[in-house]
């Protein structure tokens, strides 16, 4: 049985030798020009994380991309050591507010990608109702549900306010953006009444014929999308954080972007959009 | 009902301490693990997929067919097993995701080989001491019953995202059947055996590595088996930190109700944890 005992010395060894190849390692990690980029999963900043990548690439940059929940986004960032650099889709000051409080002395502000950036309850226009403060009225006909997105999103947290301060007899259900939007089309399709947790920008809103419950309150705020980066981003690398202080949208162009990645995939989609509109995106990065 | 007792703050302010306290040591975990990962990920990728899957193909005919390779009966046990990697990790490739299933094998080993390094001496140390055993059972019962999402938070806390926290979690979730099968195997050595072993004037150590290990072997090897798969069915709550692979692919199909993505990426985990099950038990078989 010599043999397991050689093995586990080995592996020790083995052990003890990547611990040291990796500190010292790091050193030299840092000379590569690689960009992170964190995302979460909502379609404007998935559109807009992957036309930074095709962009920076294209550029001679490294990027990666990571796929996360919001709140995790703005932990990270807000680490010294961050694995991530920039977040394209942080909705500031107000629908991220918990997340700003928290993290926001550890994270830069570089710049905004899109300035309306709007939440609120929304239905299809066929439903009669122009207000948040009708909805009891008609509980039956909405099934006493809200259909929500995820719970790390800002607009979830502001729909729990709206259900307490109007006192909505209504429950909002935990789901995704696409899953949101299913549900959407679904009852568009059977012409049946839905309220769900809408924002803008968001395809939705060029696919179907939609509106905004008003919101005399004021629970939903307007916003804008920022680019948020970690401590540091920009003394590491001025060129790519420039790029990011100048990456901005049009509402129209936005949306031909998001048509494009819903279209085509999200790499492709990304590609496509980029090459019809490659001066305007390159001369960002001077 | 207001809170009696907050457990949960307690929970928090340890965590913290324990955050700020080590952070050095964190932080050297966290760029070895990576590290691993990454190299582990380049060198797989370096290689020609088709050779890959050639080997693997030999290597599960051979595992299956052992010593009659080259005759009849061999050939009947291994040819079944062989077709399937072959065919499956040709599926794999042709849909387009060698890489992700790259990154979850990665991920996987990594996870396995560190949960076996801290399973199978914590294995003999509760199959040798009853104190051991009574402290060491419990907090096995409880690493189980816990769900494995909870790992995450603090793994997240601990580590950047990215595959350190997923494999740290992967570990925590997959590390219970190798410490409990490792103890089985050994208490389940019959007693006469060890005393023919003391008769023969055999030491302590003698006694383990010749007598016990030897003979529990089997019921080791099925912890290992079991290890791998526990893993496997992580790699997809691993993902929601920022572990790359098949999983990460899985989890936007959750999020983007993408029917065809989370299937592609589903069938892609299936094969690979038929494959790592079948070559594992066939070693276990001998």
């Amino acid at each position: 049985m010599n043999k397991i005992k050689n093995l586990s010395m080995l592996l020790v060894a083995v052990v003890i030798m990547v611990a040291t190849f990796s500190c010292s390692n790091n050193a030299t990690q840092k000379d590569v020009k690689k960009v992170s980029i964190l995302y979460p999963n909502w379609a404007e900043g998935i559109a807009m994380s992957h036309l930074a990548k095709v962009a920076l690439e294209a550029n001679g940059y490294e990027v990666e991309l990571t796929n996360l929940e919001p709140g995790l986004i703005y932990g990270e960032l807000s680490k010294k050591n961050s694995k991530g650099d920039v977040f394209l889709d942080a909705w500031l000051p107000h629908t991220h507010k918990d997340y700003w409080n928290k993290y926001g002395d550890k994270i830069d502000q570089l710049g905004v990608s899109f300035v309306d950036g709007t939440t609120g309850l929304v239905v299809p226009s066929y439903v009669t109702i122009n207000s948040i403060e009708e909805l009891n009225e008609h509980v039956d006909q909405f099934e006493g549900k809200i259909i929500g997105i995820g719970s790390g999103a800002g607009i979830h947290a502001n729909t729990v306010k709206a259900i307490e301060e109007y006192k909505l007899d209504f429950e909002q259900i935990t789901s995704s953006g696409p899953a949101m939007v299913a549900s959407l089309q679904k009852a568009i399709k059977k012409n049946e009444w839905i309220v769900i947790t809408g924002w803008k920008p968001h395809f939705k809103w060029a696919e179907n014929d939609l509106k905004y419950l008003e919101d005399p309150k004021g629970v939903y705020p307007k916003d804008e999308c920022q680019i948020v980066a970690r401590k540091g981003f920009k003394e590491d690398m001025p060129v790519a954080a420039h790029f990011f202080e100048n990456f901005s949208f049009e509402e129209a162009k936005l949306y031909e972007l998001m048509g494009d990645v819903k279209k085509m995939g999200e790499e492709e989609g990304a590609k496509n959009w980029y090459n019809n509109n490659k001066a305007a995106v390159d001369a960002w990065l001077k | 009902m207001e809170k009696l007792i907050n457990v949960g703050q307690y929970i928090e302010k340890a965590i913290n301490a324990l955050e700020e306290g080590f952070s050095p040591l964190w932080g050297a975990i966290d760029d070895s693990i990576s590290w691993t990962v990454e190299s582990l990920n380049d060198f797989f990728l370096a290689i020609p997929f088709f050779m890959i899957i050639v080997l693997v193909t030999i290597g599960a005919y051979y595992c299956n067919a052992r010593k009659q390779a080259f005759k009849k009966e061999g050939f009947k046990k291994g040819i079944g097993m062989a077709l399937f990697v072959l065919g499956g990790l040709l599926l794999i490739w042709a849909m387009g995701y060698w890489k992700h299933a790259i990154q979850t094998t990665t991920l996987v080993l990594v996870a396995t080989f560190i949960a076996l390094l801290l399973g199978i001496p914590l294995g003999i140390l509760s199959a040798r001491s009853n104190i051991a055993n009574a402290i060491i059972r419990p907090i096995l019962d409880f690493m189980q019953t816990m769900p494995a999402f909870v790992y995450l938070i603090p793994a997240i806390f601990f580590f950047s995202v990215g595959n350190t926290p997923g494999v740290i979690a992967t570990v925590i979730f997959s590390l219970p059947p190798a410490v409990r099968l490792t103890s089985l195997g050994i208490r389940s050595v019959p007693e006469d055996v060890i005393e023919a072993g003391h008769a023969f004037g055999a030491t302590e150590k003698q006694i383990l590595f010749k007598i016990q290990l030897p003979l529990a072997k089997p019921t080791i090897l099925a912890g290992i088996n079991q290890v791998i798969l526990l893993s496997l069915s992580m790699v997809v709550i691993a993902s929601m930190v920022g572990a790359k692979g098949l999983g990460s692919i899985v989890y936007q199909g959750i999020q983007q109700n993408d029917v065809a993505k989370g299937f592609e990426s589903g069938l892609g985990i299936v094969i690979l944890a038929i494959i790592l099950d079948r070559i594992t038990q066939a070693i276990a078989k001998k």
